[in-house]
């Protein structure tokens, strides 16, 4: 869920732009993960629209979460994780994207301690009008909304296991609702097995920096009585060598009633 | 009364000023196919109005003031305006007066003040506006690195020794670049040398070559024809049709070359450069709603012998045993006129002929010598696969031969059918003919099954009739390292059957052949062995047959002779180009010694590839010399932010001919300089960047601008898009330190 959220984003601003701009930005890849092998990278902007934007990069400490009420970017709160925009060097900061451009996005992480890190990339897009509001107020629209694409980039340096806990929040009759927190400074990318009486019930692919509500997709509900939640490393996009860095914690028992 | 009147006149005067036009000055942004600019306007609270002397060369119209109004012309279209009264040169036109000309070539939103041509709109010629995307160069990029040229740039000496049945041979080809042109020297029995010099740009000489053939005999020859053989042709024009509105692409090597909308019944009309030889094309579709892009490619095919309409190309050639010249004129850019003057010795000769390429694909050649009448045809058609080449020629209106080569193709089967009908002199006073067919059908995979079946048959009239077939039938199993086909064969004097085969085992490759002759009861067969090492090359093949045993041996490779000596196993001229991407510590644009190349920075070469060598450059073999390689610096494998290219990511070179060309590019880390404009009164701004007159940043819409600059000093510009007026200037010096600028536009007279 966490990885489709600029996604997300994209598509919710989308109609928005359509109607004012017929901008539209995209920025790949959605999310990226780095490690002291290779402590850089790059995001490619792409403008899809019909019209110029100008964007404004900027990187900030914080954590997209997803608790059992709502989804937000929450800055300066990333739980355990280090902060990585203090060692992180990016260009350009500002471009401007005609309809059709294409513009990359360099960045290189130096002199971090251990631990995992991260930094959420801010693209500010803003229609690139040719009118200044005050110039011509009988006509010119007054209206200009700046809306943000944020891709999380996270830095792994050294390796750690994540110390998971987890707790059961609702079901209907294919979902298994479930809130994830995380402990340590290490977070957990990959695969969230439910388990019952030896028998797999239902998988999803879960990132969980801080706390992820998750949903896992079950073919039918399990019988009351405890669950047991397996990890494996499994996570779609995810490199091998990137894998490395991240230990599978052990099974954690939920309860379900 | 005087009160009345006073009041009347206060009245009238207060109803004059209040209908009076107020005009207010507005910038109206115009959006082209392509590009993008701002043109004057005014409102006046009710109409707009638009200046025409703007808008219409904007259009691509040509602009004619008459004494009351505005002509606007272009090859197709006249447009007469009426302009509204007002002093001054300005033309001011009603915008309801353009929109209800010009039709759905533009439309108007008011509220955004932008104006918009529509890509495909026929009231003004829509490609002349494309014509100015720089994709429309022949070689995007700048052109940085162009034909070099020194008194000693480096010689290579291919070899080659052979020994077979008649002895041992050696033979030497010196190819260089020397005295600012470029040398071929053959030393075998009958040496030759040639020198040319060249001027690739100049229209009515671009070379000059003299020397002394392999006769004996001295010579000069001069021409005009462009030496790089890839070079554009024309614009073709492809028209098509996808669903409604839907953005329709043009992408050749990698680069869009045109982008329109298609219209809303679906049809579009691409205009794409055409190249001599084979341009491949690819189309992309993308349809509304966030359907999945569709692609197309197509082949468009020019060939060589087809001029530019207008242009004269010519070949004089003069030795003492034989003088010519030849000349090429384009009529059209379908067809092309050719003649040639020859004079061997005493005997004059002549020709006239013709190219045409009447539809897409094909192409008729015509050639009829003076005064023999002895005429020459070649039609060259292809079509989804399929081609066919036809040669006939004649004497005095009697058709002599006929050749006919075709071939289609679909996955891996292909079918090919070459036929021949010709005359030839049976006696002293009796021609007779000859017919021939041979089909042949293969099955061919990278790897798999593989299937050849031919069959020839030929038909003899002159005395007397006679009939020889020939057929070969091989089937066999490609893997990836070893080809391995059973075959049966009969021809005229074996018939024999066996098995063939190649095996490669990374540099060596071992081709083999064993069967047997049922008709001379013998075994037969043939091996041969390569070899390549990186100082030479060894090809030896041995062959048994009904005559007997016969083997032969080469070895070949060359020398370079440039900064350093070096051996290399392959043969060929070459023109090669080494990038060497370094970074640039100290920022003087010269690789130091303490100055590493940068390996892991990939670029892209069009129309060509690299390899990597052991020093961490890039290299580029056999590229055509004189022709314009474009280069691109893969942003995303730089992995310092703060490292720019000081060539840009982007840029092309001429490729020398006969020796290898080496380009640095300086890595080099630029200090951002970031800044604001404050005191705004009108926007947009462009910002100007002394010394590089060359380099301009677009203001954002708060003021702000953002630049990365090598230390030094620079003038900072500040130009109104709008009328190009420039509105400040601001010196600052950039040290090792990110600078931040304000310019404050109030501050400044």
């Amino acid at each position: 869920m966490m990885r489709l959220l600029p996604s997300l984003l994209i598509v919710c601003t989308w109609p928005l732009c359509q109607v004012h701009a017929q901008a539209a930005l995209s920025v790949t890849p959605a999310y990226a993960v780095v490690t002291n092998e290779q402590p850089y990278g790059a995001f490619v902007l792409y403008n899809q629209g019909t019209e110029g934007v100008e964007i404004t990069i900027s990187a900030h400490y914080g954590v997209i979460a997803s608790t059992d009420s709502t989804t937000a970017v929450m800055l300066e709160e990333a739980g355990e994780l280090g902060d990585l925009s203090r060692h992180l060097t990016f260009f350009p900061d500002r471009c401007i994207l005609p309809a059709g451009g294409e513009q990359t996005v360099r960045y290189r992480i130096q002199e971090a301690p251990e631990g995992a890190h991260i930094a959420l990339m801010h693209f500010a897009m803003q229609e690139r009008g040719a009118i200044v509001d005050g110039q011509i107020p009988s006509v010119a629209s007054g209206l200009s909304i700046v809306y943000n694409l944020v891709a999380p980039l996270i830095y792994l340096q050294g390796r750690g296991v994540p110390v998971l806990s987890a707790r059961f929040l609702k079901s209907t009759s294919d979902e298994l609702y479930l809130y994830l927190e995380n402990h340590s400074r290490w977070p957990f990318m990959g695969g969230v097995r439910v388990i019952q009486k030896g028998r797999q019930l239902g998988r999803a692919e879960s990132a969980v920096y801080t706390a992820r509500l998750i949903r896992i997709p079950v073919a039918e509900l399990p019988e009351q009585g405890p669950l047991h939640l397996q990890f494996d490393g499994d996570y779609t996009g995810l490199s091998r060598a990137t894998k490395r860095h991240l230990i599978i914690p052990g099974p954690i028992n939920v309860n379900w009633y | 009364m005087r009160l009345w009147t006073l009041w009347a006149m206060l009245t009238l005067s207060i109803l004059r000023t209040a209908t009076a036009q107020v005009l207010m000055e507005v910038p109206l942004l115009l959006e082209l196919p392509g590009n993008e600019r701002l043109i004057r306007a005014w409102y006046d609270g009710k109409e707009f109005l638009v200046e025409g002397s703007e808008l219409f060369p904007a259009l691509g119209f040509t602009v004619q003031r008459t004494e009351t109004g505005l002509e606007a012309l272009d090859p197709l279209h006249r447009y007469v305006f009426a302009c509204s009264p007002s002093p001054g040169p300005s033309c001011k036109i009603l915008m309801d007066d353009v929109l209800d000309r010009l039709g759905s070539a533009l439309h108007f939103d008011q509220n955004r003040l932008h104006l918009t041509a529509s890509s495909v709109a026929t009231a003004f010629d829509v490609r002349s506006l494309r014509t100015r995307q720089r994709s429309w160069t022949e070689v995007p990029g700048p052109h940085l690195f162009g034909r070099t040229r020194s008194v000693w740039g480096g010689m290579m000496v291919n070899w080659q020794l052979r020994r077979d049945a008649f002895g041992i041979h050696l033979s030497l080809r010196l190819t260089g670049s020397v005295l600012h042109g470029s040398v071929e020297a053959d030393l075998n029995r009958g040496h030759s040398w040639v020198y040319r010099y060249d001027w690739p740009e100049r229209t009515w000489l671009t070379q000059i070559e003299m020397g002394r053939d392999a006769n004996g005999f001295a010579g000069v020859s001069i021409t005009n024809v462009p030496l790089a053989r890839q070079r554009l042709h024309r614009v073709q024009n492809l028209r098509g049709q996808s669903d409604p509105h839907a953005l329709i692409q043009a992408v050749i090597s990698g680069e869009v070359v045109d982008q329109l909308q298609a219209d809303a019944e679906g049809h579009y009309e691409l205009s794409i450069p055409a190249w001599y030889g084979t341009t491949k094309l690819e189309v992309r579709t993308q349809p509304l709603g966030g359907q999945r892009m569709q692609s197309d490619h197509r082949y468009l095919f020019i060939p060589t012998s087809l001029v530019p309409p207008g242009n004269v190309f010519y070949q004089l050639r003069a030795s003492e045993e034989y003088s010519a010249l030849d000349l090429q004129y384009g009529v059209h850019q379908r067809l092309t006129l050719q003649s040639a003057l020859a004079l061997h010795g005493r005997h004059p000769e002549a020709s006239i002929g013709f190219t045409m390429n009447p539809i897409t694909f094909l192409v008729a050649d015509t050639k009829v010598r003076i005064p023999s009448a002895h005429w020459l045809t070649t039609l060259q058609l292809w079509r989804s696969g399929v081609q066919v080449t036809v040669h006939l020629d004649g004497w005095q209106r009697q058709l002599q031969n006929l050749h006919v080569n075709a071939s289609a193709s679909k996955g891996p089967v292909s079918a090919l059918l070459r036929g021949t009908r010709s005359s030839f002199l049976a006696s002293f006073t009796e021609w007779g003919q000859r017919l021939s067919l041979h089909p042949e059908v293969w099955l061919h995979a990278n790897s798999g099954l593989l299937m050849q079946a031919s069959w020839d048959v030929d038909w003899l009239r002159s005395a007397k009739k006679e009939t020889h077939h020939r057929w070969r039938f091989a089937t066999g199993w490609a893997f990836p390292q070893l080809r391995i086909v059973g075959f049966a064969t009969q021809d005229y004097i074996q018939k024999a059957y066996g098995v063939e085969g190649i095996l490669t085992l990374g540099g060596p490759s071992l081709e083999f052949r064993a069967g047997w002759d049922a008709d001379h009861q013998t075994v037969i067969g043939s091996l041969s062995l390569q070899i390549s090492s990186p100082f030479g090359s060894l090809f030896a093949r041995g062959r048994r047959d009904t005559h007997g045993i016969s083997h032969s041996q080469h070895i070949q490779g060359s020398v370079h002779l440039w900064d350093t000596v070096r051996l290399a196993p392959y043969g060929h001229q070459q023109s090669a180009t080494e990038l060497r991407i370094f970074e640039d510590i100290n920022g003087n644009g010269l690789q130091d010694p303490a100055e590493p190349i940068l390996s892991h920075i990939d670029a892209e070469l069009y129309q060509g590839g690299w390899t990597r060598l052991r020093t961490g450059a890039l290299y580029a073999a056999y590229l055509e010399p004189y022709q314009r390689y474009q280069v691109r610096i893969l942003e995303a494998s730089i992995r310092d932010p703060a490292l720019h290219p000081a060539t840009g990511l982007e840029f092309s070179f001429t490729a020398d001919p006969g020796r290898s060309k080496i380009i640095h590019v300086p890595m080099q880390r630029l200090i951002p300089v970031v800044g604001k404009i404050t005191g705004l009164d009108r926007t947009p701004l462009r910002l100007k960047i002394r010394p590089n007159q060359t380099e301009v940043t677009d203001v954002y819409r708060d003021g702000g601008f953002a630049l990365h600059l090598r230390p030094g000093h620079y003038t900072l510009t500040v130009v109104d898009i709008l009328d190009q007026e420039p509105l400040a200037e601001k010196r600052i010096e950039v040290g090792i330190d990110p600078l931040h600028v304000v310019i404050d536009l109030e501050k400044i007279p």
